[in-house]
């Protein structure tokens, strides 16, 4: 359904979370470099000369692209969203049709999309009004992705303090807006409490 | 083991924790790991019973400065003691009990299985808040049993290549047994992914590969897999340390092994190559009463402590 499942985990690869700084980059390429060059004891055994080619070529590929800030908001926008393939906690299944595709009554009330298209932000009143004109309730979402309630209203309401860490906000939102048919990618972009938090 | 308190109701009490200490080599330091963990956890009050698994080739009593012990895990394998507990004797050192290994029959060094399960279902019953077992070297099922089984598995390896082979080795056989526990529904798919040829015309080759292969057709079986896998607690140990750079092998091995077999292996410390070690045995002292100021002493001491912080939580 998504390019994302076929996204390399570069995250994983250098043993970092998605939060990473710049220096835990430089250092888990160092490490990287270190751990699989070609006399490394810490591969003796492992892997073909084949493939450790490949992961020589990885390695490269993941520095340059989490290195440069510009590539890696691209990539995690694409490797963060909800159903790829990654280990971050509520996973919305391959199988799993978000609820704008389940509610029939997908009446004619495009509106508010196109109201809040206008402006460059997004906000969480122009959410809670594309999501009811879908006649999607918060408790159906709720229920579907797994995130509480309570987090849910706390987007719509623009409460990012109801949230550990921003990360959970963003990942919320993410699934959130994909429940209600928008871009995940977009609305993070968009959505004034994370604008400037880059 | 205190005196004062005796084991009437061993299950009454809260089961121990399990750690196995065990790596694909011998002579790697799996004996003088256990033996001065089990120390260092008895010197911060912790009761301790350290249980030498080693069947065939025990000496976790020489570690600890101990020269044999008149009950060993045999007579309560072939049924002679019935008590687990009545196997423990003291080793000198406070809270800190041994369970010999079976130097003297001869035939107990190829466990049978029922002995085996008797063995593994009575650990948990060992009075005691952490039970340490010293394993053998390899890669026989049963001595994988243990370490699968086990709360923590400790790993220990040295920088040179024989011992990184074999480390490899040995935790692929670990995380091939942990998934033999699959039901067997999961079991009849994995072999079948296994043995399948791939588009490009070959096997699988790593655990990784098998996973991700899994997550693809059998989306619903994969989780299982995965958690299955990351209900071992593995950590590394790199033992007899050289040079400054050796102390990074612990980090690489980590990366690789996460990539290799797409599961979390800890790093959890190294020891450095110490000729004290030699001479604690000689003295038949163990290590670290013997020289607790030195930094393997210091070391081992952080490790029991940061293995116990995560116990605890």
């Amino acid at each position: 359904m998504n390019s994302a499942d076929n996204l390399p985990d570069y995250y994983t690869l250098f043993q970092i979370s998605p939060e990473a700084s710049q220096i835990d980059i430089i250092n888990a390429y160092r490490h990287a470099k270190l751990a699989y060059q070609q006399d490394s004891l810490a591969i003796y055994s492992l892997f073909s000369e084949q493939e450790l080619e490949q992961i020589h070529l990885q390695v490269e590929e993941a520095y340059s692209v989490l290195s440069n800030p510009e590539k890696r908001r691209a990539y995690d926008a694409l490797f963060l969203q909800p159903g790829s393939n990654t280990n971050q906690p509520p996973l919305l299944g391959e199988n799993v049709i978000p609820l704008h595709k389940q509610t029939a009554d997908n009446s004619r009330n495009a509106e508010p999309e196109q109201k809040a298209g206008e402006s460059d932000i997004y906000s969480g009143e122009a959410l809670r009004e594309t999501r009811e004109a879908k006649n999607i309730t918060l408790e159906q979402i709720a229920e579907h992705t797994k995130i509480s309630r309570r987090y849910l209203q706390a987007i719509e309401d623009e409460d990012p303090e109801n949230f550990p860490e921003t990360v959970y906000l963003k990942g919320y939102l993410r699934q959130y807006a994909s429940e209600i048919g928008l871009d995940p990618g977009e609305i993070v972009q968009r959505y004034p409490p994370l604008i400037g938090q880059e | 083991m205190s005196a004062t308190k005796p084991d009437l109701f061993p299950q009454a009490a809260r089961q121990p924790y399990v750690w196995a200490v065990g790596g694909g080599k011998g002579g790697v330091g799996k004996s003088f790991i256990s033996a001065n963990l089990g120390l260092a956890l008895g010197k911060q009050g912790k009761r301790v019973v350290l249980v030498d698994l080693d069947l065939g080739g025990a000496n976790l009593h020489t570690c600890l400065g101990m020269s044999g012990s008149d009950r060993t895990l045999s007579d309560y394998l072939t049924g002679k003691i019935s008590n687990i507990n009545a196997l423990i004797s003291k080793t000198g050192m406070d809270h800190v009990g041994l369970i010999s290994g079976a130097a003297d029959n001869l035939q107990i060094a190829n466990l049978k299985h029922f002995q085996k399960a008797k063995l593994l279902r009575n650990l948990k019953s060992i009075n005691a808040d952490y039970v340490i077992l010293d394993l053998g070297a390899g890669t026989a099922f049963n001595t994988l049993d243990f370490f699968v089984q086990a709360d923590r598995g400790l790993v220990s390896v040295m920088p040179d290549p024989t011992s990184i082979e074999n480390t490899y080795r040995f935790l692929k056989c670990v995380f091939m047994r942990k998934l033999h526990s699959a039901p067997p529904e999961t079991k009849m798919l994995m072999n079948k992914v296994m043995t399948q040829r791939q588009q490009n015309g070959e096997k699988i080759r790593s655990l990784a590969a098998f996973l991700s292969v899994m997550d693809g057709l059998h989306p619903e079986y994969a989780p299982e897999l995965r958690d299955s896998l990351s209900s071992l607690q593995l950590h590394l140990i790199v033992n007899q340390v050289l040079e400054p750079r050796d102390t990074e092998l612990g980090h690489a091995m980590q990366m690789t092994c996460n990539k290799y077999f797409g599961s979390d292996v800890d790093y959890l410390g190294y020891l450095h190559h110490d000729k004290l070690v030699l001479q604690s045995l000689r003295q038949r002292n163990p290590f670290i009463t013997a020289y607790p100021q030195s930094r393997n002493a210091v070391h081992m001491e952080h490790m029991a402590s940061s293995l116990m912080s995560l116990d605890d939580h």
